[in-house]
């Protein structure tokens, strides 16, 4: 033929090189050249088997089903329902994207492990006689759909039917792509590979040279191209990182900047996702447990001027981490949660006097006491003492009073309430008694801002505090701290949780009890100064939905099961023992034929089917079963007549009564008259005398 | 475009979109090589991670983009001019490959190798309704269970064809091999030229037009030796139609005009001198002549049923007029249609070819079609009906026949595996003979008429 090649069903792609550049990429050299090799052997070699339809489909069956089970594996050992669940429920973009990007990680790992599990598959096929197969095979619907009306099957050409090993050379090569070695002899490589894949294919109206010349160009082109995708792909990372930097940081607590909901409309949204469980010896609450203070309220965020974190030091005997000298008084709170690969705000009573048992690497605070561990494990659970003389925040700086960066309306609106409420000429703690009442009796909480609360010439605080009269934690946070800096009374804003649910014997903080209050400087010391109206909590526990009870249930679960993780459950042997069994049990019942799938095949009232066919008991399928016992079996397809002339058994008498046998044996199944009784009665006598000659001497007989 | 009822604009939507992805998927398989739809598709999925940290993705998928588009620009620089000269045949059958003559002239003054040649057909357009009904596919599914889908509308499918050297100015001839799943007129419109890259992956085309049509009619079963039902009738002025078979049309005498004469019966001399209409009397006509009922009402989930009925009437209409009698193709379209063939008539030619045009009726017409059978019902020594459904109504109609002695064979379609459980209604309804057609099986249940004789 001189154009381009039509048929290429016995065309065979490089699979051994796609092998090793898979190998080579993925640090599994050896694996990929031997996998190659055993493949590229199987060409040379002769043994080939015929299977059936429903063989290959069976195979295709157990292949996919092993994919499933590599791809549960990985999406468990890489906590994947983790991932999803916090895909689902986090209202933060950002979490989102970093999760998604977690299971991106997943599915890279699971692409490069894709050889391997398609390598029985293909194993099985080089074996076959198969060169093509039919999309059927790889497609349970195709396969439903069964045949249609016509007698006549469509030829192949018009069907589509898939070269198996063009396919597992593509997704070899799909695979290499998952590699980390960033080599630049990798993009050559490649061209390298699918050029000789597509040697083949070539219009051979070009000469050779022309091809060549094709390839060496971009060849030339991938070469260059290769220090250019460096650049476009460092582009593209920047590009995604601002992307990630733009939306927001959500609940991946930021400790240097706290962003606040003040000046939003419409509805506050808080998920009920339990973020601690927190268990206390004696049942009390556990009080306010802060994650970040900040000192710095700028256009409604809150930000720290004291950035830097200092680590605490190396921890006594492995796993204390002391924050403050004072005496140890005894009461321990037991806080669990999760972290974030490794890092986590840690949450912490006001009066802190160490950790206990916190398996992390690193813990740093800064001067405002908000504290974060750093290579911790997916779940911490540590324990904290706590009481009088604790707690590790820097005395009060020329930033804990400072009003300058508060402008137009909110600097009016709070030195307008402080003159009002006389707040410069009191002590600090009667300025702190003060506007606790002011806010108590005066405002109430809402999770709901009003539109028109905005629109006004004003800012939110304003409005919050000359209109509306309502508002969040954040609101009275805010302004409380503002009011006390207004009356000379340093202040910070401290967030974190206030845990107010108790089940069974925890606590337990979900992501709507994340609370905001005041740090105020009093008598010495810093003090929690919570103005918050107290019917928060029932607003917040309104919010609840049907569906928490079920969530509940699946984050108990999942914490239990990370729990005995952690404490050194060997779970990913049990899960890869568990699925390996169910897998071999499926696989098993694939290769084998199921048993349901037969079940539902048979007829039930068919009525042709009813009827035995005759001749089933001749007595000639004995001598048959001894002849092939001694000389080997019929062939699929091969008559009795021509098995036992292909035989050539020798021995005159013997052949001619197989002969004589064999031709009742014929009328016995297929004369529609039957066999007469006494011809019945010869082929069981002829039957006799050929087994008693057989069973005695297995010679080879002829027929006649 | 047809009406489509609820959700209309939707559907309309869709069906567009339906259109272009058909489109542009039959000008992919015509512009890019089976190894360029695998580059094509690598491409795809490197372009689909988008992990950059942990990939190399973005290098390949970089490199198989150029690959391709310098694949491409090889194609951009293809001249040639050609006429082609088509030997087709002019009826063909569904599901069936057949292959035509195409010669090719080379109208240039260069020899050209490694060309191929792809014809270019244009199937009967999917209707909105056709496409609707996947969507939507009726009673069928309104439950919970899944029901077996409906076959897919599949375009015709061509096979590429290497062209062997085309010396300057002369004429080679290639075999073309095209399979139409769908009944109708198959217009071939023209041939593509092509010439691949040096990778083989693009081809570059050109277009030459010839148009042309081919009907492609509908499938046919084998059936067995058929011995029908019924016994010669008195066909009434003998058969104007069966001139030359069994007791010919003979003249007898003229006889003045009677009410529902034919007027082409009418013998005008003798009117013109009588001064009123006197008729030809013909000797009578006893013969045989059954009546092939299709039914033709269905919902859109019966659609895949409704090729098979037409497939089994079609079967017929090929096997019963060589059996010496007639034949009436009796069914309901847009209008009642009556179509007769054998004893030199009509060809089954005819019949088929009214057949491959038949489209289901989405109108419940049984009371036009039951008026139709009745209406031809005295003629007829049997019956046999195609029917869809055996409800009430289609039950009325074979109680009226076989009050009326003509015998019916009722052939009934059910869906894959409803065969075991279907419903045969009470002992009074039943026809003389009633012969269930399970979806997929239909070859093999028609073998049983054999057994019913």
């Amino acid at each position: 033929m001189n154009g381009s090649p039509l048929n290429l069903t016995h065309a065979t792609p490089p699979i051994l090189l796609s092998l090793a550049l898979w190998g080579w990429q993925a640090e599994l050299l050896p694996w990929g050249l031997a996998m190659g090799a055993i493949l590229e052997a199987i060409r040379f070699s002769k043994v080939r088997f015929v299977p059936r339809d429903e063989d290959l489909n069976r195979l295709w069956n157990a292949t996919v089903l092993l994919f499933i089970g590599v791809a549960l594996y990985l999406f468990l050992a890489r906590r994947g329902l983790e991932t999803v669940g916090n895909i689902v429920t986090t209202s933060s973009p950002a979490t989102r994207l970093d999760e998604m990007r977690e299971m991106s990680q997943t599915a890279v790992a699971l692409l490069r492990w894709l050889p391997f599990v398609f390598y029985p598959f293909i194993v099985a096929v080089s074996l076959s006689r198969t060169t093509t197969l039919p999309w059927e095979v790889f497609s349970l619907r195709l396969r439903a759909r069964g045949p249609e009306g016509s007698a006549l099957r469509p030829p192949d050409w018009a069907t589509g039917q898939i070269h198996p090993g063009y396919l597992y050379f593509g997704l070899v090569l799909f695979a290499s792509c998952a590699g980390t070695a960033r080599s630049k002899v990798y993009l050559p490589m490649l061209l390298s590979v699918v050029s000789v894949a597509l040697w083949p294919w070539r219009n051979r109206r070009y000469r050779a040279w022309s091809w060549a010349g094709m390839y060496l160009c971009l060849l030339m082109g991938a070469v260059v191209a290769e220090y250019g995708i460096e650049r476009a792909r460092q582009t593209l990372l920047a590009l995604e990182g601002k992307l990630m930097q733009n939306a927001g940081q959500g609940d991946r607590f930021d400790q240097l900047n706290g962003m606040t909901a003040i000046g939003a409309v419409g509805h506050l949204k808080q998920s009920g996702r339990i973020i601690l469980r927190i268990h206390t010896p004696d049942g009390a609450a556990p009080g306010l447990l802060r994650e970040a203070v900040f000192n710095r309220f700028r256009a409604n965020v809150w930000g720290a001027t004291h950035r830097e974190f200092q680590t605490v030091g190396t921890p006594i005997d492995g796993h204390i981490w002391r924050f403050a000298r004072a005496q140890r008084s005894g009461r321990f709170i037991t806080i669990a949660r999760y972290t974030a690969k490794g890092e986590a705000p840690i949450a912490l009573p006001g009066d802190t006097i160490m950790i206990t048992n916190l398996p992390a690497l690193a813990v740093e605070t800064n001067y405002l006491a908000s504290a974060r561990m750093h290579d911790a494990p997916p779940l911490v659970v540590y324990s904290v003492e706590h009481g009088p003389g604790g707690g590790f925040d820097g005395p009060p700086d020329a930033d804990d009073t400072n009003l300058d960066s508060l402008k137009g309306p909110d600097a009016e609106v709070i030195e307008e309430t402080a003159r009002a409420l006389g707040l410069k000429a009191q002590p600090p703690d009667h300025a702190v008694a003060t506007i606790e009442r002011y806010f108590a009796t005066r405002f109430e909480y809402t999770r709901w801002q009003r539109r028109s609360a905005t629109q006004t010439n004003s800012s939110a605080l304003a409005a919050f505090l000359r209109e509306s009269h309502a508002g969040h934690c954040e609101y009275f946070a805010t302004a409380t701290v503002l009011l006390l800096r207004a009356a000379g009374v340093p202040a910070r804003y401290a967030v974190g949780f206030s845990p107010g649910e108790l089940r069974s014997d925890t606590w337990v903080a979900r992501a709507r009890d994340a609370h905001a209050w005041c740090l105020a400087w009093i008598n010495g010391r810093w003090q929690d100064v919570d103005t918050t109206p107290g019917t928060w909590r029932q607003h917040e526990a309104n919010t609840a939905g049907w569906f928490e009870a079920i969530r509940d249930w699946f984050s108990d679960a999942w914490y239990r099961f990370a729990l005995w993780r952690q404490r050194g459950g060997n779970w990913r042997i049990f899960v890869f023992a568990a699925g390996m069994i169910a897998l071999s049990w499926l696989g098993w019942r694939q290769l084998r034929g199921s048993q349901w799938r037969r079940a539902r095949e048979r007829p039930t009232a068919h009525p042709s089917r009813t009827y035995p066919l005759p001749g089933l008991d001749s007595e000639f399928f004995a001598v048959a079963e001894v002849i092939a016992r001694n000389h080997g079996p019929r062939l699929p397809n091969e008559t009795l007549r021509a098995w036992l002339r292909r035989l050539s058994l020798g021995g005159a008498p013997t052949a001619s009564l197989l002969d004589e046998a064999l031709e009742l044996h014929y009328r016995l199944r297929f004369d529609p008259h039957g066999l007469p009784e006494s011809d019945r009665f010869r082929l069981r006598d002829l039957t006799r005398q050929l087994l008693a000659q057989l069973r005695v001497k297995p010679t080879k007989l002829s027929m006649r | 475009m047809e009406a489509v009822g609820d959700g209309g604009m939707v559907i309309g939507l869709l069906y567009r979109i339906y259109v272009g992805v058909r489109k542009s998927a039959g000008w992919l398989q015509r512009w890019l090589t089976p190894a360029g739809g695998f580059v094509l598709g690598g491409l795809i999925l490197t372009a689909g991670i988008s992990n950059l940290e942990q990939t190399t993705s973005l290098a390949a998928f970089l490199l198989l983009l150029t690959i391709l588009m310098v694949a491409r620009l090889q194609t951009l620089f293809f001249r040639v001019g050609f006429a082609i000269e088509r030997h087709a045949p002019r009826f063909v059958t569904a599901g069936e490959a057949f292959s035509l003559r195409v010669r090719l002239q080379n109208t240039t003054d260069r020899l050209q190798r490694g060309l191929e040649y792809i014809e270019s057909v244009r199937d009967p357009p999917v209707t909105v309704s056709e496409f609707a009904a996947r969507l939507r596919p009726g009673r069928g599914n309104r439950s919970f269970r899944i029901e077996a889908p409906l076959p897919p509308i599949r375009p015709a499918r061509v096979r590429p064809v290497a062209v062997p050297v085309l010396p300057p100015r002369g004429k080679v001839e290639v075999r073309v091999d095209i399979l139409a799943y769908r009944r109708g007129p198959l217009v071939l419109t023209g041939g593509w030229l092509a010439r691949t890259d040096p990778f083989g992956l693009v081809r570059a085309l050109r277009h030459a037009a010839a148009p042309q049509t081919v009907l492609v009619l509908p499938r046919r079963y084998p059936l067995p030796p058929l011995s029908l039902p019924g016994q010669t009738q008195y066909q009434r002025g003998g058969v104007s139609l069966a001139a030359g078979v069994g007791e010919s049309e003979e003249f007898v005498a003229l006889r003045e005009y009677r009410r529902g004469d034919s007027l082409r019966r009418v013998h005008w001399r003798s009117s013109a001198r009588r001064g009123q209409l006197i008729v030809k009397e013909s000797q009578d006509e006893y013969f045989v002549r059954h009546a092939l009922v299709l039914d033709t009402f269905c919902e859109a989930s019966q659609d895949a049923l409704f090729e098979e009925a037409v497939a089994v009437a079609a079967s017929f209409a090929c096997t019963v007029p060589d059996q010496d009698s007639l034949l009436d193709l009796l069914f309901v379209g847009p209008t009642t249609v009556c179509v007769t063939s054998g004893r030199g008539v009509g060809h089954a030619q005819q019949m088929l070819e009214v057949l491959a045009a038949v489209k289901p009726c989405r109108e419940s017409r049984i009371t036009e079609l039951e008026a139709l059978v009745l209406q031809h019902s005295h003629t007829l020594s049997g019956c046999l009906m195609v029917l869809l459904e055996w409800d009430q109504p289609r039950r009325n109609l074979v109680r009226r026949l076989r009050a009326l002695r003509v015998p019916v064979l009722v052939m009934i379609l059910v869906q894959r595996g409803k065969a075991d459980t279907f419903e045969r209604g009470p002992a009074e309804d039943q026809p003389d003979q009633l012969l269930v057609l399970e979806e997929g099986r239909v070859g093999e249940c028609l073998q049983r008429l054999e057994q019913m004789r």
